[in-house]
């Protein structure tokens, strides 16, 4: 594999994380305009740990993960009772107060006779845990693949478990689910940390994949993608999410047949899917004609 | 939404393309010196676009309470099904209230250029945040609540920008939202929307 092969399935495998935090919330019935904060939390956070204090990869990962639970059952805690566009607004505004709050970060440490850390809008430079430690691109690769696969492998035991039938009854009408037993807020805010968590860690991979990230990176556009990624995929099986990525970056930015005119046919793309199938291209009703047939 | 998003993404994306120039001069309005007021100065097109946003209210105000389709759109909004029952086209409905809030956002992108003198195909971005803003701040589906959120934002922003500076601004603008969304105050929370 090339080089530039590679660029594009690790950015693939690093998306997909953000895609499938995106995808648990609509599961449960939000729809989050804010997960590329989270992504940033992990992105900020992971990376201060390992180029400021020199953790090891694996352990800011876990810390990131931990910080983005806590961040987003923060952001829950007061806005997973709104409903709708009230909820997609709100967690809007905290995502985009996040992204201000990464620009106003300056925090850096001498270290080698050069300043390192968040420095605002100026972006975080220097993230070389990845290269300091001799991982090649294609280890890198496995490694992002394989923490995706025990994603994914987590979701699909998930779904297939009580656990996974109370989510989506709670996602499908959750005044029934209510009155059938289940505490829906603590569903819900048990939901909002593990997304946050998964978009986390897809932000630690990110940041020690690019060694640079700034502010930018973290805009409403990665949260509509994301939130695009698991609407045209599928809300069906957690494959949909992987599909949607897939369908962008890899077949879209990966063959580069449309170049300028990508987010155009990709808006496109979003919109005609969602007119023709609301619940994306593996939806609950495909999912269930694939099982019969195959399984 | 997420479809609007989407189609928004491809404007942006066309406007890009067809200029692709950072910044684009735009005519201004009016080329003479400022109107003056005693110690305060007031620029024309800040006049012209305060008499065309009571001139929008005003037309908007009498398309909605004082037309049959201003009725059409307020049954339609309260209770699809039973408009649909009572003879009114729904999916007719949404594309003139959609042709008609393009409309809208089109006159303001004009003053808004006009008063800038420059125009970018980034605006998009800006002027969406902006509008969402002022819309959730007065509360959805209240005409006056939407100018008022407007006034206000305007008035929090040029405060915030004058002692805090830029960014704070941004900052104090979505905190002070999501805390009204957080605390569920009434008048942001009443209407149910999709």
């Amino acid at each position: 594999m090339d080089d530039y092969a590679i660029g594009v399935l690790t950015n693939v495998g690093l998306i997909s994380f953000l895609a499938l935090s995106a995808y648990l919330l609509l599961i449960a019935g939000e729809m989050s305009f804010g997960q590329q904060a989270f992504f940033g939390v992990g992105a900020y956070a992971g990376g201060m740990l390992t180029a400021m204090y020199g953790w090891p990869l694996p352990l800011a990962a876990l810390a990131a993960m931990a910080l983005g639970a806590l961040a987003q059952f923060l952001v829950g805690l007061p806005t997973l009772r709104l409903r709708g566009l009230y909820f997609a607004m709100a967690t809007l505004a905290a995502a985009e107060m996040a992204r201000i709050l990464f620009a106003l970060l300056h925090f850096q440490r001498q270290l080698e006779g050069e300043p390192v850390g968040p420095d605002g809008t100026q972006g975080f430079r220097g993230i070389r845990w990845v290269f300091e430690h001799g991982v090649e691109p294609a280890e890198y690769l496995g490694i992002v693949y394989a923490l995706l696969i025990v994603a994914l492998a987590l979701f699909l035991l998930v779904e297939r478990s009580r656990l996974g039938a109370t989510l989506r009854g709670v996602g499908e009408d959750a005044e029934l689910a209510a009155s059938l037993g289940v505490d829906v807020n603590r569903v819900k805010l048990g939901v909002a940390a593990a997304a946050g968590a998964l978009a986390a860690l897809g932000g630690v991979l990110y940041a020690h994949h690019n060694t640079y990230i700034e502010p930018r990176n973290f805009d409403i556009m990665l949260g509509v993608h994301s939130l695009a990624y698991a609407l045209i995929g599928g809300l069906g099986t957690a494959l949909g999410p992987l599909l949607g990525v897939v369908l962008d970056i890899g077949a879209l930015e990966g063959s580069r047949v449309f170049q300028g005119y990508r987010m155009i046919v990709f808006g496109g793309l979003v919109a005609l899917l969602l007119i023709w199938r609301p619940r994306g291209l593996l939806d609950e009703k495909a999912v269930q004609w694939l099982r019969r047939r195959f399984c | 939404m997420v479809a609007s998003f989407a189609l928004w993404m491809q404007f942006e994306e066309l406007a890009s393309i067809a200029l692709p120039r950072h910044l684009y001069d735009f005519p201004p309005l009016h080329g003479g010196a400022p109107l003056a007021f005693g110690a305060l100065s007031l620029r024309v097109e800040s006049l012209v676009m305060l008499f065309a946003a009571i001139a929008a209210c005003a037309l908007l105000w009498w398309i909605l309470y004082r037309t049959r389709f201003g009725v059409a759109v307020r049954a339609v909004i309260d209770q699809p099904q039973a408009a649909q029952l009572a003879g009114i086209s729904v999916p007719r409905v949404f594309v003139l209230t959609f042709a008609l809030a393009s409309a809208i956002g089109g006159l303001a992108g004009f003053l808004i250029a006009a008063s800038h003198e420059q125009v970018t195909p980034m605006l998009g971005m800006w002027s969406t945040m902006k509008g969402l803003l002022a819309m959730m701040l007065g509360g959805l589906g209240s005409l006056p609540g939407a100018v008022l959120g407007g006034l206000a934002l305007g008035l929090l922003e040029a405060h915030s920008q004058w002692f805090f500076g830029p960014q704070a601004r941004d900052l104090i603008a979505y905190a002070l939202l999501f805390l009204l969304l957080a605390a569920r105050v009434p008048w942001m929370t009443t209407r149910s929307a999709s």
